[in-house]
Order: C-alpha cells, then sequence, then structure tokens
C-alpha cells in the first residue's frame, strides 16, 4: 500500500487517523498507541505482504534483545556490551546484503568470471534499505548511551510506524519515541489541518507534476544506443527526469510528514530545496537529508577522523586550511567522499549504475570540497567571491546534479553512456524524424510545417520543463509555506543554510511569513488535494519506494 | 574555566574557517558558519583536539550541536585530565 493509492487515501488513512484520536482521547494514550502499532503492521502487511513481514519483524526482534543487552549491562560489560553492538551491525548488513544485494552480487559474478550462477528467488522485504540503517542508527545511540530504555511496544512503533516505512525519512529512536510517549496534543484538529495540507501538497506534487513531467523522460533511456539520443532528445529527457524525481521524493516526503503529523507526530526534515543548491555539498544538505546525516555519521566522518589519526601519527600533514597539501586532500577529501558516496549509491539500488552515480558525486564533493579549502589561495576576496559564485554555483551544480541522474536513470552503463554522448552533442543535434524532415527539403514545405514538427518533437516538453524549474527555483518549498507550525521536526527558518536562508522575494511577498490556517488555505489546499486525487492513477509507484 | 575556552574556540575557529569575524558564543552553530560543514567540523575537531591535548570519540564528532555543547565537552574532558 502507498500514500498515493485509493485503498491508503479513501479507508486506509481515515480509519487509522480517526481510530487513533478516538482511542487516545475516549480511552487511553496506552491503547491509541496499541491501536498505531496495529494500522503500522497492517499497513506493511498489505503492502509487502506476509513473508516480508516475518523476516522484518524477526530481524526487529534480534535487535530488540540485542539492543537490551547492550542498554542494560553494567559499563564493566564492556566486552559484552561490545559483542551485542558487533553481532547487531553484522546481522543487519548480512540481512541487507542477502536480500538485497545476493543477485546483484551473482549477476557481477557470471559476468567477470564467466560462471553461470543461476539467480536466486528472493523476496526483498518492504523498505529493508530504510529499516536496516535506522536500526544500525538505534545500536550506535543504544552504543553510545544515548538510549536510556526500551519498551516494545515503542520499539515496534518506532521500526512500523506506518507514515515513514516506505521510503523514510530515516530517523533516530530519540527522535521519534519521546512523541510517542509522552503525546500530549492540546488541538488534534489543528494537527490534523496541518498535516492535511502537507498531505494535499505532496499528493499535488506526485500525481499532478512528478507523474505529468515524468512522460517526458523515457524518450532519451528506452532507444539509447549507437548514435541515439541526440542532443536534444538527451537534454529534455533528462531535465524531465530531474524534475520527475525532484517531484517525486518531494511529494512523498510532504506526504510522510503530514501523514505522522495528522497523528501529532513531527517527522524530520528530509528534503529542502535541493535545487535551489549553490554547491554539491549544499545540495546534499537538501537533498534525502536523513539519509546524508547517517552517512555523514556512521561512515564520512569516521573514516576522516581515522585517516586524519593515522596521518598525524605517521608524521604526514592533514588539511590545514588554504595551505593544506596535495596529499592530504587525496587521502582526507578524495577517498572519504568516493567511498561513502559509492555506498550510497549502492544502497539505493543493486546496479553498477547506481554505484557509479554514487562515484560522480564523490568526484564532485571531492572537487568542491577541495576547492572550498583552497580557493582562498587564487581568490581571497570572499565578498566578490561570493556574488560571482552564488549564480554561477548554482548552475554548475543543477547541471551536474542533472548530468548524474543518467546514472540514476538509464537501466544498463551502455545506455547510459549513450545518453551522456546524447548530452554532449555526440549523436547529433536533434530528433532523427527532423533530420528526415530537413533532408528531403522542409524549407519547401514552408516553415510552419517545420516549427510544428519542432513543437511536437520538444516544445511542449520545454515549456513544461522551463516553467516546473521556475517553481523550483522561485517558490518557497512546503516547509517554509507552513513554517510558522513548525512542518518538521528540526525545521526553522534559522536552520536553513546561510547563503540561500531566506525565501525567495517572490515566495516572501506571495506568503509574508508563512501560510496561516485560515479559510483561503482551505480553499487551495483543497483545489491542489483534489487535482492530485484525480490524477491518480493506481500504478504510479514512488521512484524511492523501490529502494 | 569557560571564558578562555570561549577565547580559544573564538581564535581556533577564526583559523579553521578562514573568517576573522567568527565569534565563540554558545548559540554559535555550523548552519551560521560559512565552510562549517561535516569536513569542517572534523577539521575543527582535530585542531582542538591538538590545542587542549585531549581526544573526541567520532560519535561525539558527529553530533555536535552547537559552541555551548563542544564548550561543556571540552570542560569535562580537560578536568577529568587534569584530575
Amino acid at each position: 500500500m502507498s500514500f498515493n493509492s485509493f485503498p491508503s487515501i479513501l479507508i486506509f488513512l481515515p480509519i487509522a487517523v480517526t481510530g487513533y484520536w478516538l482511542l487516545s482521547a475516549g480511552v487511553s494514550h496506552r491503547f491509541a498507541s496499541y491501536w498505531l502499532l496495529t494500522c503500522s503492521v497492517v499497513f506493511y502487511l498489505v503492502g509487502g505482504g506476509p513473508w516480508s513481514l516475518l523476516i522484518s519483524a524477526s530481524s526487529i526482534l534480534l535487535d530488540y534483545i540485542l539492543v537490551r543487552v547492550i542498554i542494560e549491562s553494567a559499563p564493566e560489560n564492556h566486552r559484552v556490551r561490545l559483542t551485542a553492538f558487533i553481532i547487531g551491525v553484522l546481522a543487519n548488513i548480512a540481512c541487507l546484503g542477502y536480500f538485497k544485494y545476493t543477485n546483484f552480487f551473482l549477476h557481477t559474478a557470471n559476468s567477470v568470471l564467466g560462471t553461470h550462477l543461476e539467480a536466486a528467488h528472493i523476496i526483498i522485504p518492504l523498505g529493508i534499505s530504510f529499516f536496516v540503517f535506522q536500526k544500525i542508527a538505534l545500536l550506535a545511540d543504544a552504543w553510545s548511551r544515548q538510549i536510556q530504555s526500551l519498551r516494545l511496544t515503542e520499539y515496534l512503533l518506532f521500526n512500523f510506524f506506518f507514515p515513514k516505512v516506505i521510503a523514510g525519512p530515516i530517523v533516530h529512536y530519540n527522535e521519534l519515541v519521546p512523541q510517542f510517549e509522552t503525546h500530549r496534543v492540546s488541538c488534534p484538529a489543528r494537527e490534523l489541518a496541518i498535516g492535511l495540507c502537507l498531505f494535499s501538497l505532496g499528493l499535488f506534487k506526485k500525481c499532478v507534476i512528478s507523474d505529468g513531467v515524468g512522460v517526458f523522460a523515457p524518450a532519451a533511456f528506452d532507444f539509447a544506443g549507437e548514435g541515439y539520443p541526440p542532443l536534444l532528445t538527451a537534454w529534455t529527457s533528462i531535465l524531465a527526469y530531474t524534475l520527475q524525481i525532484y517531484f517525486d521524493f518531494s511529494g512523498y516526503s510532504d506526504m510522510a510528514l503530514g501523514t505522522a503529523r495528522m497523528l501529532g507526530v513531527r517527522l524530520p526534515m528530509n528534503f529542502n530545496s535541493p535545487y535551489k543548491a549553490v554547491s554539491i555539498v549544499d545540495f546534499w544538505n537538501r537533498w534525502h537529508i536523513s539519509l546524508t546525516r547517517f552517512l555523514t555519521a556512521y561512515s564520512y566522518t569516521p573514516l576522516v577522523v581515522n585517516l586524519s589519526r593515522r596521518r598525524l601519527l605517521e608524521g604526514k600533514p592533514v588539511l590545514e586550511g588554504k595551505g593544506s597539501a596535495l596529499s592530504a586532500i587525496w587521502t582526507l577529501i578524495a577517498i572519504p567522499s568516493v567511498l561513502t558516496m559509492a555506498l550510497s549509491g549502492l544502497w539505493h539500488g543493486p546496479a553498477w549504475t547506481f554505484v557509479a552515480w554514487g562515484v560522480l558525486h564523490g568526484i564532485y564533493l571531492t572537487v568542491n570540497q577541495a576547492w572550498r579549502i583552497l580557493r582562498p589561495r587564487f581568490w581571497p576576496n570572499n565578498l566578490v567571491y561570493e556574488r560571482v559564485m552564488g549564480p554561477v554555483g548554482w548552475l554548475l551544480t543543477f547541471l551536474a546534479v542533472s548530468v548524474s541522474f543518467v546514472f540514476f536513470r538509464a537501466p544498463s552503463l551502455e545506455s547510459a553512456f549513450s545518453v551522456l554522448g546524447g548530452l554532449f552533442g555526440l549523436n547529433g543535434a536533434q530528433a532523427p524524424v527532423l533530420r528526415t524532415l530537413q533532408m528531403t527539403g522542409a524549407d519547401d514545405l514552408g516553415l510552419s510545417v517545420t516549427l510544428r514538427a519542432y513543437w511536437e518533437a520538444y516544445g511542449f516538453s520545454t515549456v513544461c520543463i522551463v516553467g516546473l524549474l521556475t517553481v523550483v527555483v522561485m517558490m518557497p518549498n512546503s516547509l517554509e509555506i507552513l513554517s510558522r507550525y513548525q512542518p518538521a521536526l528540526d525545521f526553522t527558518e534559522e536552520s536553513l543554510p546561510p547563503l540561500t536562508s531566506k525565501p525567495t522575494s517572490i515566495g516572501r511577498a506571495l506568503l509574508q511569513g508563512g501560510a496561516p490556517l485560515s479559510y483561503a488555505t482551505a480553499v487551495v489546499m483543497a483545489l491542489l488535494f483534489s487535482a492530485g486525487f484525480l490524477a491518480l492513477t493506481g500504478s504510479s509507484r514512488f521512484l524511492y519506494g523501490q529502494f | 574555566m569557560t571564558q578562555p575556552i570561549y577565547k580559544s574556540l573564538t581564535a581556533i575557529l577564526r583559523d579553521v574557517f578562514d573568517d576573522d569575524a567568527i565569534v565563540a558564543t554558545p548559540d554559535l552553530n555550523a548552519q551560521r558558519v560559512n565552510g562549517w560543514d561535516s569536513l569542517g567540523n572534523v577539521r575543527l575537531f582535530l585542531e582542538i583536539e591538538r590545542r587542549f591535548s585531549i581526544r573526541f570519540s567520532t560519535p561525539e564528532i558527529a553530533s555536535l550541536k552547537d559552541v555551548g555543547q563542544l564548550v561543556t565537552m571540552i570542560e569535562k574532558k580537560c578536568s577529568t585530565v587534569t584530575q
């Protein structure tokens, strides 16, 4: 079951939310928690099937025992704690590795070693990538004594909580569980209204915009090969996909936050106008924020810290601002960035295209970080630099991100390279139909025929792309629109990065500090919801739900 | 004890992030300093470790919220070292 489905919107959500508030007000908060857990398990069962539930539940219960051992062992039992921690982390990695990557490894072995190993029939449990990372974070939090106690109901709810079970955000135990334990919402109607606003925005983004612009995306990828796609097709296709995935993930994140908020729970921010980013580092602080946070804490930072300490012990230079040595940049920026992002790529999907996408972002981050450190050496004037690099940085970042999505979308590395070739003009400029038109003497047919042919091939898609890009860059995002109601756990205007901390002038003029819960807002949201609902096809899935 | 730490931190922050306008205050955090990202954070901690002769664990480095929390951590570690 997905948020953008008829059974979810018409049956599941109304029953789950109404039941929760009725039990919470009329019986007890404890019963409301049981109800929420039951609803979450049903949601998971319907979405993933009984086998999926059985595997996830077993893995979750094993971690329950291990986390309790870590929490309840006395400090002098260091070895017991450490053993439980290591078993927990390894078991989670093994679980993800087996269910998600077995066939990937078999396929790779067959093509590299020439073996003929048969692919295994493995059912991948729903949301496994997300709940495995979440449980590793839980084990780490227990290990560093940030969790004092663990109760079974809240623990199960933390894992199965349906608003975030399909595709995140990846939450920490301490962010979510205190909200379940001390749930004292004074005005449920207000929470419901805020949740519905977020949900409506998300439904509209997913069903109307993402699915709409998505129809232009396959053109370059479906027939990619020798001499195809041409330049214009490649660019319209990849820009359409760049917008499709943006509105897909943005829509999902709004709906996840909105669904949780209907139950009075705030989830952490996961998506914050990433195409407004003025650098790749900035982009990753705005795109899939909870994954970036996880990878930074458990992969990138430990790598940089340990490699730095090792270099210090060996008497080698570490990063020292603008005077940093190239060897330090290689070891302490390039290696951790590329390794972490390759892991991120692999996490997104068991295919070399995803690894290539990750490695490319690792290279982007390396160039970005090295430039940030060394730049004052070549360009000391900060003020002039920021004025020039604001727009230039935005354009470079957006193009780099768009190009990287070729690997994200392409079905194989071969077709990815064909599309890349198209982007760089190696396959000619126009669609074959237009080339034929030109060769057969389109001039004789008159300008109107030529223009119509161009319009049919590229016109409408270009208008949509330009229009949506303007919206993405100029308009405030859902969190900014609802900023006065703290729509995400950690969202305040001050928490935005400094260069783009304020909503754009149009957004500010339009909203003057966020939309109030007024009749006008209700009408706008109802229209968005209706448009999204009418556009529901029942077959469209979230792109991010597949990871 | 706290004031000298803030003074030292101001110097370290200015040094690491190459900006002489930075002043260490309890509520100063990564969002408000240009260049204080995940890499800048590690560079900052390694410099603090060097100047104060203390050592932080990776979770401590990764979970920093603001300068106020940083000062508390430094104070605690320095008092453990001197005891």
